[in-house]
Formats: structure tokens, sequence, C-alpha cells
């Protein structure tokens, strides 16, 4: 595909769609009132239904979509360009369900209660072991078809496990919960989640981010990578827990909510040259774009049994792998 | 008595019968000697039966065995807890039960007739809905089994108190606990005599109100209050958008306290900040109607009261 915008104007374009999609999201909902002055009320610490609505509900619901979105997306275009490999996705390759499993380890036993950072520590650790093992398993090959069952395998080790954990987790609605785990939901998260996520996926952010020039060196190859100077290890390393961390935090507070980090990096590489330090920045714009969007879907139907909001970015990305496998298949090892 | 006798006639030569045939027949004819072995323990165990449904069914039954944990909460209460011989395994686990610490190491079931038969109880009590198979399997072996009906009003809870306290012969502390819960349900309706009434929500796990046909409406509707859910049309359990809850405006939103500190999503719901920040009261109330009313609806009913009044 022959494309003629740069960087800087996509990176426009996306940061425009975001605004106005973030203004569609605030104006969503069942109750009815006005959002601009709910704002202001907020802002101005008055206690008024417009300022609860928008303040406690929309407001915190959007910033974990941007959030979320921005961090698998970015993390989706991070495990690409590190694993050199276009399957590569946090969801796919159960780096999420890692995550979740952490999470609800830490969630379900009381632990998590203690002390704040149990909760994103357990969620990250898992995300980070699972991550790791993939690598180790598959990674070093660079062969697609080692990382799809490495991938695979681990990803069915960590849901079994969740699975496990929630049958003997205490609480009576425990099971009923791996719905959430295993698919994510934004619905009904807070200001508590918000703190929670927002930090360490900073973190994990400027982690990958200040790898993109490495990222784009190892597209030509290892050893060109190290010629250029790069301690292929350290930087690695840097990028692995980077990513851990920013999606240990996400997963923590919405579940696993799946493909963003396949599809967008797709959709937006052709736009920035192929060069996969650039496409981390124009994914993670991308995937909180598209989590906004998911979000204000799953919105507009029955609220009672509201649907997951990784069914649908499932329903969008699935389809999408699908296409990706055919198109590669001639070069699958 | 007679009956008995009548046996104890018929088993001693019969027991003569056996021994001969163990002497003569044992090392020729296996097979013989086998079925006569059987037929004779066929025989005694008809007898034993007979004459315990012969002894027992006057009197009370002393030896009592409960599959459902809301029945086991009731007999816990009503009668001496020697008499208990087995008690569902739900009723000594802290998650569901409120008397699990004082059950330990009461003998517990888990539906399972096998479970059951050894003990010899002289009744077997079970919920309308509990181990249908197990149960078929008791009546089979001629074991008493009483199934007693879920109480899903006000009224059915003292009739399931009183019919259980007529099986098992404790009417006088069952007629205590009834006279309990009237009093506090007439307490209750004092509550907002004269005064318009409040609208409320009963919010429970899962973003659920509770809405028409159910015990919690019931006991809204006493002390004076607008069920808001019902007003909407609901019937039974439903979600309710957490933004069309806050929209509807009510003067109270009662929550129940988790039946354990144990952490889920479903309870995550009543931690919400939007509640806490609008301006209704929260009456927090104790868990557990939903779960056994009978043995916790006189303290759901006082403490509404008590809530309402402040």
């Amino acid at each position: 595909m022959q494309t003629k915008i740069s960087f800087t104007t996509l990176t426009c374009l996306l940061v425009l769609a975001i605004a106005i999609a973030s203004v569609m999201a605030l104006n969503t909902g069942l109750a009815d009132i006005e959002v601009i002055k709910g704002l202001q009320d907020f802002l101005n610490g008055e206690q008024t239904l417009a300022a609860n609505v928008v303040g406690q509900i929309r407001l915190p619901r959007l910033i974990l979509a941007l959030v979320i979105g921005a961090t698998l997306g970015m993390s989706g275009a991070a495990m690409q360009g590190l694993l050199r490999n276009p399957l590569a996705d946090p969801g796919v390759l159960g780096v999420s369900s890692g995550a979740a499993f952490g999470a609800i380890c830490t969630l379900y036993f009381g632990v998590a209660a203690s002390a704040w950072y149990w909760l994103p520590g357990a969620a990250i650790v898992g995300a980070l072991f699972t991550l790791f093992m993939v690598y180790v398993l598959a990674g070093l090959h660079s062969s697609m078809l080692a990382l799809i069952l490495a991938g695979t395998a681990m990803s069915s080790i960590m849901v079994a496990l969740i699975a496990v954990t929630l049958n003997f987790a205490p609480s009576l609605y425990a099971m009923q919960e791996i719905v959430f785990w295993l698919l994510g939901s934004l619905a009904n998260r807070h200001f508590d989640h918000v703190s929670i996520a927002l930090p360490l996926a900073l973190i994990g952010w400027v982690m990958m981010l200040s790898r993109s020039r490495f990222l784009d060196a190892l597209s030509l190859g290892e050893d060109s990578a190290r010629s250029l100077g790069f301690n292929n290890h350290r930087e690695r390393g840097i990028l692995l827990l980077g990513i851990s961390i920013a999606v240990g935090a996400c997963v923590a507070v919405s579940g696993a909510i799946g493909f963003i980090g396949l599809v967008i990096p797709h959709l937006l590489r052709p736009f920035v040259g192929y060069r996969p330090g650039r496409l981390m920045l124009a994914s993670a714009l991308g995937g909180a774009l598209l989590l906004v969007l998911a979000d204000i879907l799953v919105r507009q139907f029955d609220s009672a049994r509201e649907l997951k909001i990784g069914v649908v970015t499932s329903l969008i990305g699935a389809p999408f792998f699908l296409l990706l496998i055919l198109k590669t298949r001639s070069r699958w090892a | 008595m007679k009956l008995f006798a009548v046996f104890q006639l018929i088993d001693f030569p019969l027991a003569g019968f056996k021994s001969a045939l163990c002497e003569k027949v044992a090392s020729k004819k296996p097979i013989q000697f086998a079925m006569g072995f059987l037929l004779s323990i066929l025989s005694s165990l008809v007898y034993s039966q007979t004459t315990l449904t012969a002894l027992t069914t006057p009197i009370a039954p002393q030896r009592i065995a409960s599959l459902n944990i809301c029945i086991d909460q009731l007999l816990w209460e009503l009668v001496p807890h020697e008499r208990l011989v087995s008690i569902s395994y739900l009723t000594a686990d802290p998650i569901w039960s409120p008397i699990a610490e004082q059950v330990k190491g009461m003998p517990v079931n888990h539906g399972l007739a096998e479970e059951i038969v050894p003990l010899k109880p002289d009744v077997i009590f079970a919920g309308e809905f509990d181990a249908p198979t197990a149960i078929e399997l008791l009546k089979k072996l001629n074991l008493r089994v009483e199934r007693l009906p879920l109480p899903r009003t006000l009224g059915d809870i003292n009739t399931q108190i009183l019919q259980l306290a007529e099986l098992v012969g404790t009417n006088e502390k069952a007629q205590q606990m009834v006279n309990n819960i009237d009093r506090q349900v007439a307490a209750l309706q004092t509550v907002n005599n004269g005064k318009t009434p409040l609208t409320a929500f009963w919010y429970s796990a899962n973003g659920v109100v509770i809405g028409d046909g159910t015990l919690e409406h019931e006991l809204m509707q006493l002390a004076g209050l607008r069920n808001l859910a019902a007003e909407r049309g609901m019937f039974g359990f439903n979600q309710l958008d957490l933004e069309l809850l806050l929209s509807a405006k009510p003067q109270i939103l009662i929550v129940e306290r988790g039946s354990d500190d144990a952490y889920s999503l479903a309870r995550e719901y009543l931690s919400h900040p939007a509640l806490q920040h609008a301006d209704f009261n929260v009456v927090t109330l104790p868990a557990g109607l939903s779960g056994c009313a009978a043995t916790v609806i006189s303290d759901v009913a006082a403490q509404l009261k008590n809530s309402l009044a402040k």
C-alpha cells in the first residue's frame, strides 16, 4: 500500500479522532444529563447528579479505555518488533491471561486488600512469566509456527489456571466472573482502577518508547543491531519488562481484552514506513481510539446484560487474525 | 410389642436352621449354602425394619438427618443438638452458613444416600429441590423423608417453621420463634406511620435491584417504603444500570452485608464511588435473606426498623 501521509499528519489525525470519540463516549449513557454542566460541577467539587454520573462513572471509564487501548496497541507493536513476527500480540500469546491469573490470585484470596502494590505486582509478574516463557520457547527461532504453538500452549495453561483458581476462590460469585477475566470489560470501573493502571502503564510506555531505536535496528537482524552498538540482551530485557508492566497493570483492572495489539499495528504499519519504533506510538493512539469506539458500541445494547468489550474486539480481531494467517501462509516454516 | 414377639418366634427357628445348614452343607453345596445364608439375612433385615417403624411412629423422631442448609439452621435452634445425626456439609462451611463455627464436629453429608443410610435416621429432611435422586433412593429403602417447600413470602416463613416443629415435636420453641418474627414485623409497620413514603432501591451484588414478588419487596412495603424497582415494573431480581439507579434519585438505598469478606467483582458494585457521592441514605442489613430467610428475618426486620427510625 503506497501512502503519502507523513507521520506527523497521521498522529494529528489519530489525536483528533480520539478527541471526537472521547466526546461521544462522555455523551453515551442511560442517564439523561447535561455532560458539560456535569463536568463543570465535578471539577468544582459540587455533588450534583450530573457531576456524579459524568465524573464518577463516565470519566474514569473513558480514561481507562484510552489507557488500556493505548497499552495494548503499543505492546502489540513492541512484541511484533521484538519477535520480528506479525502474529505477536499480548492476547494471542497468553500474556494477558498470565496477567489475569496473577491478578486473580491476589484479588480473590484477600491479598490485594493488604497493600496497593499486590494486585498490579502479581499481574505484572504473571505477564512477565508468560512472555518470558513464550520468548524462550519460540522467540529465538522467529518461526511463526513455533511462536503460535508456544503462545497457544502458554495461553491454555494460564486459562486453565484461572479456572482452577476461581473454582477454589472463597467467594460464591467467583466462578461466574471468569467471563470478565477472559474477555475483559470496562463496566463499572472507577477512579480507584485508574489510579492502579495509569501510573504503571505510563512507566511501561516510557520503557517501550525509549527502545524504539533498538527495534528499528533489530528489523535488520540481530547481528546488525549488535554491530550498530546495541546490547541486545539488555535492550530486550527492558522491552520485555516494559510490555509486562503496562499489560499487567491494565489487565489487573479490566481483564484480558484481546486482539487490539494484533489488529492496530497491522493497519498502521504502512503509514509509518514500516518502522517498528514509530509504529509503537501510532499503535498506542490507534489502540486507544479502537477501544473507546468499542466501548461506545457495547453501551448501545441492553445495559442490564452488557456485552463484554472483549467480545467486540475479538469479533473484529479474530477474523483479521485468520486473514493474516492466510496472507502469510506461504512464509510458514 | 406383639409384632416384636412374633418376629422373635420366627427368628429363633431360623437361627437354628442356619447353624444346621452351616454344618451339613457348607463343604458339599456352596451355592445352596449361600442362598440359605442370604435368606436368613434378608429375613432378619425385614424383621428389624418392621420393628423400627412399628415402635417409633407415635413419638417424635429422635435421630434426625437433614440435606438442606436452611432446615439445618432451623433444626439447630429448634431441637437438642444430640438428636441431629447428619447435617448438610454446606452448613459447616463458613461461606454459606452463619452457624458454621457452632456446628464444628457435627457429622455432615453431601446429599448422598450412602452417607445417610448407615446412620439409620428416623426422619430425613430435605428442601423442595434438594438431591432428587438421593431422596428417591432413600424412599425406596423405606426411610422416612420429609420435603419442605421454600418460603416465598413472610407468611410462608412462619408456616415453614411451624411445619418443621410439628414434625420434630418442638412446637413451643417454634411458637417463640414465630412470635418473635411477628413482633419485629409489627414493629416495622409502625416505623413510617402516617408519613409520606420514602423512595428506595434494594441493591444487591452484581448491580441487581429487587422488584415485586419477593420477600425483600414485602419488607419494604411493610416499612412504608416505595420500592422504585417495583414501580419500574420489575419483578424478582433484575440488573439495573448504575446511571439509571442514580437518575431515579432514591432517598434510601438498602444494601446487604456480604456473607463473607471474600472479594468478588459482584460485590464491587456496592463499593462504587458514585454511590458514596450520591445523596441518599444507605441502610446496611445483615446478609442471608436470600439464603435462609427464616433464621435472619427477625434480625433484618429489626435493623431495617432501627435504620429507618433514625
